[in-house]
């Protein structure tokens, strides 16, 4: 890699390393886990940087790796995540190092399911459609449908998530 | 806005992170650069050779042991040691016919055998879990086990198909665990919809037929074969996917033993090819390091040569113009630069980046006239000035940095 490509990658990288760390923290719910994530998505990105740089949008590049590396992640460990998705109250952030003053919606995000968290963030969050939703997470567009109905009713539970703004699992 | 999405963002941004870890993340990814080059789990995917339309290059990045001896007219096939493996391909079973040919669900291109051992290429259409996901992409399954890298196939190489580019092919080479050679090539052909099939021949003598099979509204064939068995031609025949109207193109690969074929230019029937020939075009020393630049004219067009294992081709019949075509901005950065000069040019001198400039005299290979330079790391060429035998100029351009076109060019 030249030095021009490589300034380039240095300068990318610093500017978007906050939002890609908020992204893979709004993925798991971890802090430590979000910043491993994030690292290796721009190694990833750094590893085709030529590829990357000429395809025109390397955010788009390094976001899809945040969420693919989340997904295997939590494939690999499907079967405890979902044990924790039915661990209603006695499971928050309090186990793992998080930031302080961790607002009531981010307590109830770690609530959710790793799929219905998924859902959530990419969906009304990034504002992926629910078809690239799907496509994101390797599942139907109905899926991702029915997730986000339940994980906006159990937010709506558990923070202070408006009713009047849920439609049919979907926002208005 | 809704405000479930502002609310994320304000609790998002509560978020703490320390200093962007840039300098480990460059480490593991030199790191990730250099397993993808040399490690191989049922083989890696090592390279991609992407054959473009001119001015674009095809430069190879493979690893492996160059075999082919440096000035000869051609680039001469090693005999293979003991009889070469018996190759078969075609389409998979599970084809239906439909009015644009050969179509298969499951999106398997094609399949066949090196001796017993199976192989297959499989096409997955655009979407997000692609390298691109407005791109479709391929994986293959080796004699070796299932590679789950998914390649990425870019829409370009769909643009102009048609009778006069019947198709476009691209590859992965596989390389062997220890010794880094490559040991198989995995070529895929995007097809245009007036080719009924292929005939593939190897130097050896071994033909394969490949019919064209439509995975999402695009049409592929896609074959395995031992690096070791090089490609003489491929034959497009054509006329609709069901019926040969007699017409036929050809292109010839450049293929080294032991390296990926990189193809580009067809010529119809009768059409002539650049004559085959070679020559040095520049050498010198530079920064203590010796460089070296070969050209070769052929089928192909031309290819550069600027070290053992590294070479970039201009599929094209004819250079005629003065440009700068490639040799900068690679991984591991090339040691020349070269490009291809109009008749009647005695002389070439290219401005660097790094305010330097250097000077480089045309040779005669083929109907080419081609100089090389040597180019330091991270230095781009910026400008090119011509001069005739008499030391008049002839004319000038700039150079679009990290591409080979020229954005204004004079004559010649």
């Amino acid at each position: 890699m030249d030095t021009s490509s490589d300034e380039e990658f240095d300068g990318f990288m610093r500017g978007r390393w906050p939002s890609m760390v908020r992204l893979a923290y709004a993925l798991t719910g971890d802090a430590g886990h979000a910043e491993d994530l994030a690292q290796t998505a721009f190694a990833r990105a750094y590893a085709s940087w030529g590829r990357v740089r000429r395809a025109g949008d390397p955010d788009a590049y390094v976001r899809r790796i945040v969420i693919n590396a989340h997904r295997s992640r939590f494939r690999r460990h499907r079967v405890t995540e979902e044990l924790r998705g039915d661990l209603t109250d006695t499971v928050g952030g309090s186990s793992q190092p998080g930031p302080e003053g961790r607002s009531e919606l981010l307590d109830a995000l770690d609530r959710l399911g790793p799929r219905q968290r998924a859902v959530v963030v990419l969906r009304y969050w990034l504002d992926l459609s629910e078809a690239e939703t799907a496509a994101a997470l390797g599942c139907s567009a109905g899926t991702v449908k029915s997730q986000a109905s339940r994980a906006l009713a159990a937010l709506r539970k558990t923070a202070s998530v408006p009713e009047q703004d849920i439609v049919e699992g979907g926002l208005r | 806005m809704s405000d479930l999405k502002e609310d994320l963002d304000r609790a998002l941004r509560t978020v703490p992170f320390s200093e962007a870890p840039v300098e480990r993340a460059k480490q593991y990814g030199r790191r990730l650069r250099t397993r993808r080059r040399l490690s191989v789990v049922a083989g890696a995917v090592v390279v991609a050779a992407i054959v473009a339309g001119y001015p674009a290059l095809t430069r190879s990045g493979a690893a492996g042991p160059a075999t082919r001896a440096v000035g000869s007219a051609k680039p001469t096939p090693k005999p293979s040691a003991g009889h070469d493996p018996v190759l078969t391909a075609g389409p998979p079973g599970g084809t239906t016919e439909a009015p644009g040919g050969l179509t298969d669900k499951s999106g398997i291109v094609a399949e066949g055998s090196i001796s017993s051992a199976k192989w297959r290429v499989t096409v997955h259409k655009p979407g997000a879990t692609n390298p691109v996901a407005a791109d479709s992409c391929y994986t293959v399954t080796l004699p070796s086990g299932v590679d789950g890298t998914c390649v990425d196939l870019p829409s370009s190489l769909n643009e102009g198909l048609g009778a006069s580019v019947p198709a476009r092919f691209t590859g992965v080479a596989y390389l062997a665990p220890k010794s880094g050679a490559i040991t198989q090539d995995a070529v895929i052909g995007i097809v245009a919809p007036d080719v009924t099939y292929f005939i593939v021949t190897f130097n050896h003598g071994q033909q394969l037929k490949l019919l064209p099979v439509t995975v999402g509204g695009h049409r592929y064939v896609a074959w395995v074969a031992p690096a070791s068995m090089t490609i003489d031609s491929v034959i497009a025949h054509l006329g609709a996917p069901y019926s040969d109207s007699g017409l036929v193109a050809a292109t010839t690969p450049w293929d080294l033993p032991g390296q990926m074929p990189v193809f580009g230019l067809w010529r119809a029937d009768g059409q002539s090819a650049p004559p085959l020939d070679s020559g040095v075009i520049g050498s010198g020393t530079a920064d203590g390091h010796a460089w070296k630049v070969t050209a070769y004219e052929g089928p192909w067009g031309t290819c550069f040569v600027t070290g053992p294992n590294d070479w970039e081709c201009v599929p094209v019949k004819q250079l005629a113009t003065t440009t700068v075509l490639g040799g900068w901005g690679g991984n591991p950065p090339e040691p020349a630069a070269f490009g291809s000069a109009a008749r009647g040019v005695a002389l070439v001198r290219v401005t660097l980046s790094n305010g330097k400039s250097v000077t480089a005299r045309p040779v005669g290979v083929g109907n080419e006239n081609l100089f090389a330079f040597a180019i330091g790391k991270g230095v781009t060429p910026v400008r090119w000035t011509a001069y005739d035998a008499s030391g008049k100029q002839t004319g000038t351009a700039t150079l679009r940095t990290g591409t080979a076109t020229a954005t204004k060019s004079a004559s010649p």
